[in-house]
């Protein structure tokens, strides 16, 4: 059966995917592409010329490059696996309570994910205020000397990554609180039978079976964190001696104020396959087949 | 009979058609970042938003010119620059624009109409010379000018006089004569104290943030400091008078502690908070800064605990030097039009935004104007208004420069080097010559580039 008569067999199949697939080209799959052929050009809203892969020549000759890599690599290894422990942590708490309340801590856990991030960074910009932030308030008040959270080199990274993990892992939750609870109960009931203890239960029977839900969340989260932004633009823009500077923020940078299009395309394109390649190894180290 | 009724479907839609065309407008679209001037009649006890201005003068302009239809977009500060990026790139840049954003690039690469054949010999006496001249390329100019200065900040001072009166300093000299740094120094220790009695100082002279560019470098310059040599052909901003000016400022937080620490961290809002608030006793800005209290504490932002009315003053100058002052002016720019017809009226629209009436609105916003004629009659009745604006006049006039480079210079990518050193200077992690040296290397580097 050739290909076409293939798709002519399946056409219903076909028809009803194509609504979606259309946006997906429309939204995605065209702008990827011509995002790796504006990274050939010399390409500004000025002028258009083609360089082949001389943006990519530059790109890894320029130290701030490699510095945002570094604090994106730095920012993404720091927050996703708190954040994931964090949502795991939860998980496991709040799944002995009755439904009702675990629906409440759910919410509770969730909201901040349903928040504009503009009016969270606004918080957290007060929070961390060197003279009247909360945070300083604080250590004044225990007799600590107060810090310049986002105006140092050292803390400004860890501040923001810590504010992520408070802040995210909502949605997380709400993930592996489904998964757990498709967890049939009698295996908890047999391993209690037979003596084991609750850290025993957790890894010998929890953990592995969230493996799946855990995998997702853990791609996803690393794509999400590895294309932070808005964090980033709010409250450091890349300082402080560009310690916060991701990749995301330095295409908008490269892009948007210094008008070099085929260079940020060029950014796009690394920060594209990096993650394409994070993916994998993720998938690789953690798939496994789960049946229950 | 079937042929007839083709020929008469053919017809109607002929001149459904042709009515259609001879009814189309003219459109014309502009955008503009967010000016909150008050139109004619707009309530006093109201603070007027951002759309107000430019849907007035939309809909005047409307009333004179009835075949054309004025489209305005109010953009972002923050969003400016991705969006006119994405307008040209796309070839939908708007026919008219007031922004922050300027790129001189725009000139090069034929996208701007010059506007000289619409200048009058009437505009060209009338326009501070400094304003036409900002916008100047190869003899021909590209901005309908429209303000003059900018929201003072690199300009002048804020001094909240209350302050100064409580501390025994003479405030009324300083704005008639000056204040050298020395003086400044000394007043600067005269307004820190501890207000809560806790032995700590919690009142400050006044503070500064690392990413508030404007006012820091203005010492620099003060010093004698300059960013590039005369032909621009290097960026000189580590010579010795440079890092005496940026160690002055380290030293006002770390050694004499009139500032609070925290620079590292802090932004141009921080620092105006700070003074709103009464945190500190100097501010930065000009006649637009005391407009902004009034707007905040009308729309009841940030902590206020009363409108007051500063006083503009100069910068501090070095003994037998002048003061240093950031002079820059902004005006509409026209994008290129194809059509003579339209170019025309586009023109025309600009030249109604910077006529004398509807350029007399900027004093809603404390504003001056790129007008002499204008400048001469705003603020009658408020005599406070009145003589803040005469001092940040002569402050511009007197003693006003460019402190970034000429239009051409990439002061925009380098920028964020700037802001990395006086981070790393104010955070300790750089003595304040090693940031300046980092900075004017990383400078030379984009200059080399660009060339």
């Amino acid at each position: 059966m050739t290909l076409l008569k293939k798709i002519w067999k399946n056409k219903s199949a076909y028809f009803f995917v194509l609504p979606h697939f259309s946006l997906f080209m429309i939204f995605f799959l065209i702008p990827v592409g011509w995002g790796m052929y504006l990274s050939l050009f010399d390409y500004s809203v000025f002028s258009q010329e083609f360089v082949g892969f001389e943006n990519y020549k530059m790109l890894f000759q320029d130290k701030l490059f490699w510095k945002a890599l570094g604090n994106t690599f730095l920012y993404t290894f720091g927050v996703v696996p708190l954040w994931l422990g964090k949502a795991l942590l939860v998980t496991v708490l709040i799944y002995p309570f009755r439904k009702g309340i675990r629906t409440f801590f759910k919410s509770m856990f969730y909201l901040p994910h349903v928040s504009s991030t503009v009016i969270i960074a606004m918080i957290w910009l007060w929070v961390f205020n060197p003279n009247f932030g909360l945070l300083n308030y604080f250590m004044k008040s225990i007799g600590l000397d107060p810090v310049v959270w986002l105006g140092n080199a050292a803390t400004a990274m860890p501040s923001l990554i810590i504010m992520q993990v408070i802040m995210g892992g909502g949605s997380t939750i709400v993930l592996l609180s489904a998964a757990m609870s498709s967890i049939p109960e009698y295996y908890f009931e047999a391993a209690e039978l037979e003596g084991a203890n609750s850290w025993q239960i957790f890894r010998k029977i929890t953990l592995p079976l969230l493996k799946p839900t855990i995998l997702y969340s853990l791609v996803m989260g690393t794509i999400a964190n590895f294309q932070t932004f808005s964090n980033i633009y709010i409250m450091t823009q890349g300082g402080p001696e560009f310690s916060t500077l991701t990749v995301a923020y330095l295409v908008y940078e490269t892009a948007f104020k210094n008008y070099y299009l085929g260079m940020a395309s060029a950014m796009s394109m690394v920060m594209f396959v990096i993650l394409v390649g994070l993916a994998l190894i993720q998938f690789k180290w953690l798939s496994s087949n789960v049946e229950y | 009979m079937k042929k007839s009724l083709k020929v008469l479907m053919l017809l109607f839609l002929f001149l459904f058609l042709l009515t259609s065309f001879a009814g189309a407008k003219m459109t014309i679209t502009w955008w503009i970042n967010p000016w909150r001037i008050a139109p004619p009649g707009f309530p006093e006890d109201q603070s007027p938003g951002s759309e107000d201005f430019p849907k007035w003068v939309s809909e005047e302009f409307m009333k004179l010119h009835p075949d054309v239809e004025v489209k305005y977009v109010v953009v972002g500060n923050t969003e400016y620059s991705q969006k006119m990026a994405a307008a040209i790139a796309t070839r939908t840049q708007p026919d008219l624009f007031k922004g922050p954003v300027w790129d001189s690039r725009w000139v090069k690469a034929g996208l701007l109409e010059p506007i000289d054949n619409y200048l009058t010999e009437e505009d060209m006496n009338d326009f501070y010379e400094v304003a036409l001249k900002n916008f100047e390329f190869d003899g021909k100019h590209y901005v309908f000018p429209w303000t003059f200065g900018t929201n003072g900040m690199g300009t002048s001072m804020l001094l909240y006089t209350p302050d100064f009166e409580k501390a025994g300093v003479d405030w009324q000299k300083i704005v008639n004569e000056g204040w050298t740094m020395e003086e400044f120094l000394d007043i600067c220790e005269k307004l820190t104290w501890d207000t809560d009695g806790d032995g700590e100082n919690d009142h400050f002279a006044l503070s500064f943030g690392a990413k508030d560019i404007h006012n820091i470098i203005n010492f620099l310059y003060a010093f004698g400091g300059k960013l590039t040599n005369e032909d621009e052909s290097e960026v000189t901003l580590d010579s010795p008078e440079a890092v005496e000016g940026l160690q002055f400022l380290v030293d006002l937080v770390n050694k004499y502690e009139v500032v609070p620490h925290g620079v590292e961290g802090m932004g141009v809002y921080d620092v105006i908070g700070n003074f709103h608030a009464h945190r500190t006793s100097i501010g930065f800005g000009g006649p637009y800064e005391i407009g902004r209290i009034t707007r905040y504490f009308i729309s009841q932002q940030w902590e206020f605990s009363e409108l007051f009315e500063p006083v503009i003053a100069p910068f501090p100058h070095v003994e037998g030097e002048n003061p240093a002052a950031y002079a820059a002016t902004g005006g509409f720019i026209v994008f290129k039009q194809n059509d003579k017809e339209k170019r025309d009226m586009v023109m025309e629209f600009a030249k109604f935004l910077t006529n004398q009436e509807n350029m007399a609105l900027l004093e809603s916003l404390n504003y001056l104007t790129s007008r002499k004629s204008v400048n001469k009659v705003l603020y009658e009745g408020n005599q406070y208004m009145k003589e803040q604006v005469a001092v940040f006049g002569d402050i511009m006039g007197d003693y006003g420069i460019e402190f970034f480079g000429s239009q051409t210079f990439p002061w925009t990518e380098m920028s964020k080097y700037f802001t990395a050193s006086m981070e790393s200077a104010f955070g300790g992690t750089k003595t304040p010559a090693e940031a300046l040296k980092y900075f004017t290397d990383e400078a030379n580097t984009i200059l080399k580039k660009r060339k």
